[in-house]
């Protein structure tokens, strides 16, 4: 018997007989280690909803425990009576949106004649949007600061958007995706006598929906989650965000943790219902990210 | 078509530009002209918006001889170098195995390893800093296991450490979505052939897997890389506007914001910056090397 034979009844002798009892065997010690896993990962969830509703005095005292000693409200009520906390997440929810929304309109404007035209200067343009990707936000932080104080921007929404706005990454991202368009389609409207600009609004953006959806969700948690330029702008507290607002508490020389745990389960638990809502278009948008630098 | 008197915005030469311009003038004057004023501030002595004072190479002479940088550049890279192995090693494992087949219910698994990516920043601070305290439950669950409690957060050597379990639960999930798009793209005859040879789960995960992610483990590696060394909201949450036991939780942004937003000394920060940008464009030039560009040169 050769040696190719011998490996091909092993291969066999996998898939019948005890094999199959092996395979069930590593399903169940699997499933099982994901299921901690699986605990785990949840238990900081559980842990911020469990210190909202304990008694304030107990938050630290009792953080080692895995059930209240009584359950109270108290920490919400606090929350909204004694902070702006409403306007913490309107002004979250605008920056967030408003970010979202200009952020994809410029970045698919651009990517379109980057991706769709011969021109000059085309190749130096995308490169060095491209290259400025490679220097960290934070170098900029004093010019950028500076420039807020000097265009009288501070403590506004439009200071906390715009600057950050002119995205590379969502640039790149919707370039690559229009790079995947066929011309046959956009060749045959010309035909028809559209000019560019009906062109890119009624044959281009339809066809790059799914980008535009992947694009806005990401920018969205971006501009929800930020807290370091929103930090620099918004100085007034009427004007935090609520990554800005709770980090503020956590500054404070007295924290009132209380405050801080019914604050960040109220800002977190809204993104993870609509995250299992859209689950399937979140997934496949960080996954197609990914996938673009295969190529 | 060829008509002379089209509109001056309908023209062949003009057309790209007008898509192009709402996303230029903001790149060029929050991008470009920062750059250039960041790097100009770097020779400045500047106190507050508006009085400033050309000093030369007096702010890189003082950060070169700073202990402080030295400290914050230390933390990072170990920081850094922490994330390139747990944030490749666990999720690269943890997605193979649920690739596989062989979990029940996989996707609720990976529904719910990616429900911390979501979260913000300071909402994972003030959440480990519960975890983490004295009477805490990492404490606790520590105790079960017979390994005595430790002050996690009041501890200079412990601070990174806190930082990597945080840095673990928070991005475990991002990264093995990143490594599962890789996996649906390995040939699924790579794997029946090697059944055939005989080759076992492991050997399989080796010879096939391994080498079949590397352009994505690369990416993933340089994403964890440039992220490491922006590491900044984790010590400003973890210990109050950042002031950890023994500058043990101090990184590289952390000090340029301390130096810029508390001391005001706004040009010795923008060094900082400068210098923390050399830092990341030399690291990503490797590993874009690594990556494979640049072949032509060979």
């Amino acid at each position: 018997m050769d040696a190719s034979l011998a490996h091909r009844e092993q291969a066999a002798q996998l898939t019948i007989g005890p094999g199959r009892w092996q395979r069930t065997l590593s399903q169940v010690v699997l499933t099982l280690l994901f299921l901690v896993a699986g605990i785990v990962f949840l238990i900081p969830f559980y842990w911020m909803i469990l210190s909202s509703i304990r008694s304030p005095e107990r938050i630290f005292a009792d953080a080692g425990s895995l059930f209240p000693s009584e359950v109270t409200f108290v920490s919400y009520e606090n929350l909204f009576s004694e902070l702006a906390f409403e306007q913490w997440y309107l002004n979250s929810i605008i920056i967030a949106f408003g970010f979202a929304i200009l952020a994809v309109t410029l970045c698919t404007l651009a990517a379109y004649p980057l991706a769709r035209f011969n021109f000059p200067f085309r190749n130096v343009i995308f490169i060095t949007i491209l290259a400025s990707q490679m220097l960290p936000f934070h170098m900029l932080l004093i010019p950028l600061f500076m420039m807020m104080v000097n265009f009288k921007m501070i403590d506004t929404y439009i200071g906390v958007i715009l600057p950050l706005a002119a995205h590379p990454f969502g640039l790149f991202y919707m370039r690559q995706y229009m790079l995947s368009l066929s011309s046959d389609i956009l060749d045959a409207a010309r035909v028809d006598g559209a000019s560019e600009y009906q062109l890119f609004l009624q044959v281009v953006l339809p066809l790059v929906r799914p980008a535009i959806g992947t694009l806005f969700i990401l920018f969205s948690l971006e501009g929800w989650n930020d807290l370091l330029w929103p930090l620099i702008v918004m100085r007034t507290e009427e004007k935090y965000t609520l990554a800005v607002g709770i980090a503020g508490l956590v500054g404070l020389y007295r924290q009132r943790w209380d405050l801080i745990m019914a604050g960040a389960f109220l800002a977190t638990f809204p993104i993870i219902i609509l995250f299992l809502f859209m689950q399937k278009q979140f997934i496949a948008g960080i996954s197609s990210l990914g996938s673009g630098v295969e190529k | 078509m060829n008509n002379p008197s089209v509109p001056f915005f309908h023209r062949p030469k003009v057309v790209p530009f007008v898509f192009l311009a709402p996303f230029l003038i903001l790149f060029l004057t929050f991008r470009v002209w920062a750059v250039i004023q960041a790097m100009l501030l770097s020779f400045e002595k500047v106190q507050g918006v508006g009085s400033s004072e050309w000093i030369g190479l007096g702010n890189y002479q003082f950060l070169f001889n700073d202990p402080t940088f030295y400290k914050a550049l230390l933390n990072t890279v170990y920081y850094t170098a922490g994330t390139l192995i747990l944030l490749i090693v666990i999720p690269l494992v943890l997605a193979a195995l649920l690739y596989s087949g062989l979990v029940k219910k996989a996707g609720i698994f990976r529904t719910t390893l990616f429900l911390p990516v979501l979260t913000s920043l300071v909402v994972v601070g003030v959440v480990f800093r519960l975890i983490l305290a004295p009477e805490g439950l990492l404490n606790s669950w520590l105790n079960l296991v017979g390994i005595p409690p430790q002050r996690w957060l009041e501890t200079a050597d412990l601070a990174i450490p806190a930082m990597l379990i945080m840095a673990t639960w928070r991005w475990t999930g991002l990264n093995m979505v990143y490594f599962t798009s890789g996996l649906a793209n390995i040939p699924q005859d790579l794997y029946d052939a090697a059944a055939i040879d005989g080759a076992n789960g492991l050997q399989r995960f080796y010879y096939i897997t391994i080498p079949q992610l590397r352009p994505i483990i690369i990416f993933v590696m340089t994403l964890t890389l440039i992220g490491g060394f922006q590491l900044f909201v984790e010590p400003f949450i973890l210990w109050t506007a950042g002031a950890s036991p023994g500058q043990g939780g101090l990184s590289i942004v952390l000090f340029l914001y301390r130096t810029a937003f508390t001391s005001f000394n706004l040009g010795y920060a923008s060094t900082i910056g400068v210098v923390l940008a050399l830092i990341i464009m030399i690291l990503s030039l490797v590993q874009l090397r690594l990556l494979g560009f640049f072949k032509k040169e060979e």
